[in-house]
Parts: C-alpha cells; sequence; structure tokens
C-alpha cells in the first residue's frame, strides 16, 4: 500500500513501499526512524526523506560519482555486511562550496540503512563535494 | 545525573545487556570496555555532536536550496568531462554567488 507523506518540501508525497527505508538507529541527532529514498536512481542526487518527520530530507549522493573513496572495514557496522553506500550532502549556493559527511556515511541494503562512522579518522566531516583539483579547472 | 565513583576493574551495567567497565586509570585518562548488543551503537560524545549538527546542516541547507537548484548546478558541474551530460529537473539560471 503507498504511503502518502504530506507537507514535505516536496509537496504531499506519495511513496511506494517499496522504497521506504527503516533506519532502526535513525540518522544521528535526528528524530525518526523511518526514510525514503527519492529521486531517480541514477539522478547524481537524491533524497532522504523522513516519513516521520515531513519537514526533514537530506540530499545524498554516492561519493564514488565524485572520486571520494570509502572504505569500511566492518568493525564499525559488523552485522550490516555490504550495502550500498550513500553520503549526506551539505549544499551550499556555489557547486565548489558543496560538502560531503565522509566521515559518516550511510549503509543501504535490502530496505534498511544504518548511519555508520567511518573507522578511518582521517575521512572528513565536510569533504568538499569536486575534489580541489577539479574545481579549480573548471574555475568559474 | 547520576555519580558513580568505580575503581579499577570495577563495572556499572546499564539495562540487562550494557556493561561498562573501569579497565584501566592513567593520570586523568580512563580506559572503559563496553560490552553492548550490536543493536546499541555506541559513539565518543564529541563524534556524535559533530556528526549530529552536519545532519542537521544538510537538513537545513539542502531546505534552503530548491531541489532542482541543486540537481542542475552541480549535476552540470559533475557531468563536464564525461561523455554523457544527464539533465535533471528543468534548467535553470545559475544563482550568483552571494546574491540570496
Amino acid at each position: 500500500m503507498t504511503i502518502t507523506v504530506e507537507g514535505t518540501r516536496f509537496g504531499d508525497l506519495e511513496i511506494e513501499p517499496d522504497r521506504v527505508l527503516q533506519m532502526p538507529n535513525g540518522l544521528i541527532g535526528i528524530p525518526g526512524t523511518r526514510y525514503a529514498l527519492i529521486g531517480d536512481e541514477d539522478a547524481t542526487f537524491r533524497w532522504l526523506q523522513s516519513l516521520d518527520e515531513p519537514a526533514i530530507a537530506l540530499p545524498v549522493t554516492d561519493p564514488a560519482r565524485f572520486a571520494h573513496r570509502i572504505e569500511l572495514d566492518g568493525t564499525d557496522h559488523a552485522g550490516i555486511g555490504d550495502g550500498e553506500i550513500l553520503v549526506t550532502v551539505r549544499a551550499a549556493d556555489r557547486a565548489e562550496d558543496f560538502t560531503v559527511n565522509l566521515r559518516a556515511p550511510i549503509v543501504v541494503r535490502d530496505g534498511y540503512a544504518w548511519q555508520v562512522v567511518n573507522a578511518d579518522e582521517h575521512a572528513s566531516l565536510r569533504a568538499p563535494l569536486f575534489p580541489s583539483a577539479a574545481v579549480a579547472a573548471q574555475g568559474r | 545525573m547520576l555519580h558513580i565513583t568505580r575503581h579499577e576493574g570495577g563495572a556499572i551495567r546499564i539495562g540487562d545487556d550494557v556493561v561498562i567497565e573501569v579497565l584501566n586509570v592513567t593520570g586523568t585518562t580512563v580506559r572503559l570496555g563496553i560490552t553492548a548488543p550490536q543493536s546499541v551503537p555506541i559513539y565518543r560524545e564529541e563524534l556524535w555532536q559533530a556528526i549530529s549538527a552536519e545532519n542537521q546542516a544538510s537538513a537545513q541547507h539542502g531546505a534552503e536550496t530548491a531541489p532542482a537548484d541543486i540537481a542542475t548546478a552541480v549535476d552540470a558541474r559533475a557531468s563536464r568531462g564525461r561523455s554523457q551530460r544527464r539533465v535533471i529537473g528543468e534548467q535553470r539560471e545559475p544563482v550568483a554567488a552571494g546574491e540570496r
């Protein structure tokens, strides 16, 4: 049965059940445990829309699209196993000011998702979305 | 806040299945051993705070930026240098920096 979420920033949303993601531990610091990934699967950006709090939606992306490598050695997400990895995006006025959180990626698998802590202490909470060389080359 | 004094080797239990043990104390540093079910996430407080702030910022900044703006601004940039260019949402004039 389709789930209707009213009053989101995208208007009233009809969510197909297979789009629902259970996040048993939620997103760190944000209330709610049910989300949906909205947007085209091929899109660079998708939105993690809260089904519990309609006002909450976070833009997410696949870090590999921007040449960001994330390796999870398993110790921080034992029991979760392999899954699709997404990172939250902090938007800004200019594309080159966009950042992604590589320290706390989101692992998506079989209708569940977990925000895990990257064991790599050098992984940045605010890594530039576009690697600096690319931005410099493209200029503005 | 509940205060409990423990010596090295002492432990406290929270609920039925979370145990925090004082492994050793060196100067001002305490080494703790934590036993908890896998379903209970454990974070260093400062990291939890930092990730929490980042999640809130992502939701906040995302809300201030129109979805189509994000898609076009970033997709256009991301697709440069690729053979294939995908356009998502309607094309808009780029917003000049500092205009808002």
